[in-house]
């Protein structure tokens, strides 16, 4: 992580720099309040408020409530239900961020040359990102139907036994359809970050190693990758918690259903908040959400270190 | 067949599925969207005509007009304070040398991955304190927080490309600090201003949990609530429904068309630096 040069590493210090010292920096100060005091009003306070939460049993529904440590945590643990959730989750975002990944990374290689009219096709392919998740949702509603969904027709003469599978409402399948059109929506987006990536790669590298005698799959190995690792590992990173945070997408289509097969964490806590009214334990499921997250990404950056070292 | 002609031609076959891909569901969409009303449920059989009834049908009967210009008013305030509150933001971590700086960089950019249905409620709780809930206002205030982490991100990114030397000159010119900011960086830092904007504009656009949990009065819904609402009923009327989902797609394709080369750079300089 770099920041801007803090001094000019060569040259004195500069002369302005020390004489308005203590009145730039106060602008300097002034400048960033209004984003820290958002963030402060807007997430750091309400955080505090969900901790808090956490360790009472309020509700929507009546205004008087009482401290209870952390028996919500306790209900939590204690209950199986939970722990599906937690690993529900983690099965969507795995799958969701490798298969977006991979499919991103092999678009990606397919088109990377320049051709006429290709800032026209990436713009084009960022659309399933930058569209509203109603419009993923209403469109595959509308497809995948089961009873008059175009894909119903099209498998008809494909492969007549999936005809007339409900991809959203069969208990075995919903999972696997959401994941589907998480990764159509995803790795397009993911292709053109790898595309830009790919751009990074030196010519005559490849070019020397194709002279060596390495066929594609080694230039690749040994080429191509090293350079996108660490795009690769930003994109890993950021498209996981992505998936993981997911709401909108899942919510607008299957509400968790059927049969809690597609309950993540972020639908849960919305559904015991907003539709049982517990915010003591809707607060409880959001705190231990987070730690996820904190721990996930921990994780992470621990195994990012212990890579580098050993390159 | 020469290996070169093969590649070109495997080249042109990927670049086809990949487009056709991306786009058909698209593509369908606006297909039913035109037929008749008759003839929405024939599957892959042509229509014999194409026509705007559903459109009408959603213009005439739905509240779609209220949703069109809620979402318009939200998202072109929440653009225009998340430019400002981020530019001076950005300017402040980029080009001052205060104590604390990287700190504030990096708890920005913790922020930026922050899962807003961690505070839900207490969100809903302080927008109900100040009775902004069924209020746009309430709204456009609890989107900064999805907008404003990534805008500094990502104006930070574009500033930092901006060669200091620029700014101190303006400065020894006899600039002050701000008109160095006015008259020397934000020309340079255009393209991330306008691209920091659109993307600003298309997350506030898209947003829908926030104001699924802010707002239930009909009046004050935005366009995603209102297409969900449509999407919810016991009885789907799925002409309205899918002109509504390609009513909600024409912003963002307009703003696309004219300034997509400003988010690829936004994207990258988002995505890598940092």
């Amino acid at each position: 992580m770099s920041f801007a040069p803090a001094q000019n590493p060569s040259g004195p210090p500069r002369r302005i720099g020390n004489f308005t010292g203590l009145k730039e920096n106060t602008l300097g100060y002034l400048l960033i309040t209004p984003t820290l005091s958002v963030l402060a009003l807007l997430i750091f306070i309400p955080l505090l408020s969900v901790a808090w939460d956490s360790l009472h049993n309020k509700t929507f529904l009546s205004t008087s409530y009482s401290f209870i440590g952390l028996d919500n945590y306790r209900a939590l643990f204690a209950s199986p239900g939970t722990w599906a959730i937690v690993m529900r989750s983690l099965l969507w975002t795995a799958f969701s961020v490798v298969l977006q990944v991979i499919v991103g990374l092999v678009m990606a290689l397919f088109l990377n040359r320049v051709f006429i009219g290709r800032a026209f096709f990436r713009g084009l392919f960022l659309l399933p990102w930058v569209i509203p998740v109603v419009v993923v949702a209403v469109i595959w509603k509308w497809i995948l139907n089961d009873l008059y969904g175009v894909a119903g027709d099209v498998l008809m003469h494909l492969v007549p036994p999936w005809a007339h599978l409900a991809w959203f409402s069969d208990p075995m399948l919903a999972l696997p359809t959401l994941i589907a059109i998480n990764v159509w929506r995803g790795s397009p987006f993911t292709m053109v970050i790898l595309l830009a990536g790919l751009q990074t790669v030196p010519h005559d590298q490849l070019e020397a190693a194709r002279i060596d005698g390495a066929n594609n799959v080694q230039q690749f190995i040994h080429v191509t990758l090293p350079h996108l690792r660490k795009i690769l590992l930003i994109v890993l990173l950021v498209f996981a918690l992505f998936n993981f945070n997911n709401f909108d997408l899942i919510y607008l289509t299957t509400q968790g259903g059927p049969l809690d097969r597609t309950m993540t964490l972020p639908v849960k806590t919305y559904e015991v908040a907003f539709k049982g009214m517990e915010i003591g334990a809707s607060s409880a499921l959001a705190m231990m959400m987070l730690c996820l997250l904190v721990i996930l990404s921990f994780v992470y950056f621990h195994f990012l270190r212990i890579t580098s070292d050993s390159r | 067949m020469k290996p070169k002609t093969v590649q070109q031609i495997v080249f042109v076959l990927g670049l086809l599925v990949v487009t056709a891909g991306v786009t058909s569901p698209f593509c369908w969409l606006l297909f039913c969207s035109l037929k008749p009303k008759a003839q929405l449920f024939t599957g892959l059989a042509l229509p014999t005509n194409l026509t705007l009834e559903n459109y009408i049908a959603l213009f005439a009967h739905t509240e779609v007009v209220r949703f069109l210009s809620n979402s318009t008013t939200v998202a072109v305030v929440v653009t225009t304070v998340t430019v400002f509150i981020a530019t001076l933001g950005a300017y402040s971590l980029v080009f001052f040398r205060y104590s604390g700086r990287e700190l504030i960089g990096r708890f920005i950019l913790l922020t930026y991955m922050f899962p807003g249905v961690v505070i839900i409620v207490p969100s809903y709780n302080i927008m109900s304190f100040l009775h902004l809930t069924n209020n746009l206002l309430g709204v456009m205030l609890v989107e900064l927080v999805l907008t404003i982490p990534f805008a500094v991100w990502m104006l930070r990114g574009f500033f930092m490309e901006i060669p200091r030397e620029l700014e101190e000159a303006a400065i020894i010119d006899g600039c002050s600090k701000m008109q160095a900011l006015r008259h020397v960086l934000l020309p340079l830092a255009l393209p991330g201003i306008v691209a920091v904007a659109v993307f600003a504009f298309i997350f506030s656009w898209n947003e829908y949990l926030f104001p699924l949990v802010l707002i239930n009065d009909e009046n004050v819904k935005t366009l995603p609530l209102g297409v969900a609402g449509f999407m919810g009923h016991l009885y789907v009327e799925w002409g309205p429904l899918l002109a509504s989902a390609v009513v909600s797609t024409i912003p963002i394709l307009i703003l696309f068309t004219f300034l997509q080369r400003f988010l690829i750079k936004g994207i990258m300089a988002g995505a890598v630096k940092g």
